[in-house]
């Protein structure tokens, strides 16, 4: 009994528990519990914070994440919003989960990140590989980067980035130059020109709407003047 | 169902009940219950503590209210104001605190 605890269904705790041992909830906790032992969510109960345990037993209700170091059970009746990450994993029909679902271990989150960030490189890549490609990339580099690397860094970095483009296709093979050429060389021209318009469009209305009001005040006065 | 904080337990914040609760260990905050509350040996509350009646054989630091008694019990420790219509405070408990029994 000295380490089992017990929060009856009467009881509302507003504040984090923790400890050893079990603990056994049906009543409300507005707050973090961690347990070195087992929790068990009894039916009824409510649990709006996160709960991490040894071993976990949901049938109640819980508004925030589960963490179990070993086995994760939802029982027929439990209500869960918020993430599942547990060695072991079991879902009850009956039970309602909304959230993310893990069994841990080898996190399968860590290897998207991996492949997400190898992904963002060769946006910012190509404008440092074009002046070392022509050395040891000429067959591999021209293929990939109009793919997937070229468009982002042309409206970033409008004048540099083209130009290393356009000197990297000499040092190529022949056949190569055409498709860098045909892929390449018309998508810089409209981009070149595109940003030039609107800039110089955008350059003369700030004065027009000064100019209406200022003129029309100022022409009365110089006509009066005058 | 009785609440038991058992004495691997902390709790820390706000504890309020309809039933009788029994505390072996750590409260931090404050404790309330409409019925008994039982403060057992080992125990350590920080914390204002109310209830119908309570028994404290543990250490308790805070204000005690109760509608009904306060009994502490041997070995129990107590430093705070009571405010209790009864008060029984047995041979080898401590107490630091003043007692209203004007409820």
């Amino acid at each position: 009994m000295s380490s089992e605890s017990v929060i009856g269904s009467s009881t509302h705790i507003r504040g984090n528990v923790s400890g050893a041992g079990s603990l056994e909830i049906y009543g409300r906790v507005e707050g973090d519990v961690t347990m070195t032992g087992s929790v068990v969510v009894g039916e009824g109960a409510i649990v709006q914070g996160n709960i991490r345990a040894e071993q976990l037993s949901v049938a109640g209700t819980v508004a925030g994440d589960l963490t179990a170091d070993g086995a994760l059970q939802l029982e027929p009746g439990a209500r869960v919003v918020g993430d599942l990450v547990g060695e072991s994993i079991g879902i009850a029909e009956g039970a309602l989960v909304r959230g993310f679902v893990r069994t841990s271990g080898e996190s399968p989150l860590k290897k998207p990140a991996a492949a997400a960030a190898p992904a963002a490189r060769p946006a910012a890549a190509p404008l440092a590989r074009p002046a070392a490609a022509p050395l040891a990339r000429p067959v591999v580099a021209p293929v990939a980067r109009p793919v997937a690397a070229a468009p982002p860094p042309r409206p970033v970095a409008v004048v540099p980035a083209p130009r290393p483009v356009v000197v990297a296709p000499p040092a190529v093979e022949e056949p190569e130059e055409d498709f860098v050429e045909e892929v390449i060389a018309p998508a810089p021209k409209p981009v070149a020109a595109k940003p030039a318009e609107p800039v110089r469009r955008a350059a003369p209305p700030p004065p027009v709407a000064p100019a209406l009001k200022k003129p029309l005040k100022a022409k009365k006065k110089t006509s009066r003047d005058k | 169902m009785a609440t038991v904080i058992g004495e691997e337990l902390t709790i820390e914040g706000e504890l309020t009940s309809d039933e009788e609760i029994s505390v072996l260990g750590t409260v931090r905050g404050s404790l309330s219950s409409s019925d008994a509350v039982q403060i057992l040996q080992g125990a350590v509350i920080e914390a204002d503590v109310s209830g119908a009646s309570l028994s404290v054989a543990g250490q308790v630091i805070g204000n005690v209210t109760a509608q009904d008694r306060v009994d502490l019990q041997a070995g129990g420790r107590l430093v705070g104001d009571v405010r209790s219509a009864r008060l029984t405070i047995a041979d080898g408990a401590s107490f630091k605190g003043n007692v209203d029994m004007d409820v």
